[in-house]
C-alpha cells in the first residue's frame, strides 16, 4: 500500500511538473507563443540533442522549433547522415496506463508565431538503424525539412539529459 | 457555530483516519509481492546465465524494464536509474538491474552495446534477457504489461506499448515499491532505497 502511495505521490509531483511546463506535453500543449528574441529568421531550431545509441539501434531527436511567421508550417521530415529511416513520433499514455508511441504521419503542425518543443516523454524524432555508435559527448548533424520549403540543419549533441537552453 | 464545530470534528476525524491508514501501511504489510519463491533463468549482457532474483540475494535491487528499440520512455527509465546509481556512488549493497521485455531483438550483444552507449560499461549493472516465455512470465509477475502497437514479431520491425515502471526489491526478494519509471524524481528513489539497503 505504501508503494502505491509513493507512486501516487510521484504522479502528483509529476503532474505538478507538467503543469509547471517541465513534463511531457501533447502537441497542442507543446506549442506556445514565440518569445521575443534577437533572431528574425522566420523559422529556427534550437536546443537540439539526441540520445546515445549503439550501432543498429534507434535514437530520439529533441529540439525546439521556433515559428515566427503569422502563418503555420509543418515539420515534415528529419534527415541525419547516420540514419536512413526517420519518423516523427509522439509518446502517449494509453487508456490501460501503458506508454506507447504514435507516428505523426502527416508531420508536426507548427502554429503561427509559436515555439514547439520536441522533448522527452512527448514529441520526438525517431532515427532508426544508426549506422554507427553515438556516444555521450559526440555531436551529429540533423536537418529538419518543412512544408513551406525551408530546411534547417543544426548540430545536435549526444546526451542523456537536455542541454542548457540556448538562444535560437 | 455548530456547523463550524461539526466541520472541525469531521476534519479531525478524517485526519485521524488518514494517520491510522498510513501507520497501517508500514512494516511487513509493505510488500507488493514476495519473489523469494520465484526463479527466472535469464541471460545477462555477457551471455552468462543469471537466476533472478536468486543471484541478487543479499542485495537490495533497483529494477527497470525496457526495450532497446524504445528511444524515449525507456531511456528516461535508464537515465533515472543511472542518476540514482551515481547519487549513491555505486553502492555494493544495491544491485542495478535492467530487464528487457523484447527478448526477440534484445540479445545479450545488443544489451551490451546499449549498456556501453549509456556509459555503464564500467559498472556492475546487469542487463538481462531470456527466452520469450520466461520473460513474459517475469513481466506478468512484476506487473509490467507488454503489447505490440505496430508491426508483428515476424518482421522484427515493431513497436511495443508497455508499463513504465521501476521496482525496488529488498535483499530477501520482497517487492516493496513500484514507481512510474520515467517520471519519478531521483530523490524519492534514493530516499526509499536508503530504507531497504542491507548496509543501512
Amino acid at each position: 500500500m505504501l508503494a502505491y502511495t509513493r507512486f501516487l505521490g510521484a504522479a502528483v509531483l509529476c503532474t505538478a511538473l507538467v503543469l509547471g511546463g517541465c513534463g511531457a506535453e501533447a502537441p497542442d500543449d507543446a506549442s506556445s507563443p514565440a518569445e521575443d528574441n534577437a533572431s528574425s529568421d522566420p523559422l529556427t531550431v534550437s536546443d537540439a540533442w539526441v540520445r546515445p545509441v549503439a550501432e543498429g539501434g534507434v535514437t530520439a531527436l529533441y529540439a525546439t522549433v521556433h515559428r515566427r511567421e503569422a502563418t503555420p508550417d509543418t515539420l515534415l521530415r528529419i534527415e541525419a547522415p547516420f540514419s536512413d529511416r526517420t519518423e516523427i513520433h509522439e509518446t502517449v499514455e494509453r487508456d490501460d496506463g501503458t506508454m506507447g508511441m504514435d507516428e505523426l504521419e502527416q508531420g508536426l503542425l507548427l502554429p503561427a508565431s509559436s515555439e514547439t518543443r520536441l522533448q522527452p516523454g512527448g514529441l520526438h524524432g525517431m532515427l532508426y538503424d544508426a549506422n554507427r555508435t553515438l556516444s555521450i559527448g559526440d555531436t551529429v548533424e540533423v536537418t529538419l525539412h518543412f512544408a513551406e520549403g525551408a530546411s534547417q540543419t543544426v548540430q545536435a549533441s549526444v546526451r542523456n539529459t537536455p542541454p542548457p537552453h540556448q538562444a535560437p | 457555530m455548530m456547523l463550524r464545530v461539526s466541520q472541525g470534528l469531521a476534519l479531525l476525524l478524517a485526519a485521524t483516519l488518514l494517520a491510522a491508514g498510513l501507520t497501517g501501511c508500514s512494516g511487513e504489510d509493505n510488500r507488493i509481492d514476495d519473489l523469494s519463491d520465484a526463479s527466472f533463468e535469464l541471460v545477462d549482457h555477457n551471455g552468462d546465465t543469471v537466476v533472478f532474483p536468486d543471484d541478487f540475494a543479499g542485495q537490495a535491487m533497483m529494477v527497470g524494464y525496457v526495450y532497446t528499440q524504445c528511444p524515449d520512455i525507456c531511456p528516461l527509465v535508464t537515465v533515472n536509474m543511472k542518476q540514482v546509481h551515481d547519487k549513491l556512488d555505486a553502492p555494493d549493497d544495491v544491485a542495478f538491474v535492467t530487464i528487457t521485455f523484447d527478448p526477440q531483438r534484445d540479445t545479450p550483444e545488443r544489451l551490451r552495446d546499449y549498456r556501453d552507449a549509456y556509459g555503464l560499461d564500467n559498472t556492475d549493472w546487469s542487463f538481462l534477457t531470456g527466452d520469450r516465455d520466461t520473460i513474459l512470465a517475469l513481466m506478468d509477475r512484476v506487473g509490467v504489461r507488454v503489447e505490440l502497437s505496430r508491426g508483428t514479431y515476424d518482421d522484427d520491425d515493431y513497436l511495443i506499448d508497455h508499463t513504465d515502471q521501476i521496482s525496488l526489491i529488498d535483499e530477501e526478494g520482497r517487492v516493496l515499491f513500484h514507481y512510474g519509471g520515467s517520471m519519478t524524481p531521483v530523490e524519492i528513489f534514493a530516499e526509499d532505497l536508503e530504507t531497504i539497503r542491507p548496509a543501512s
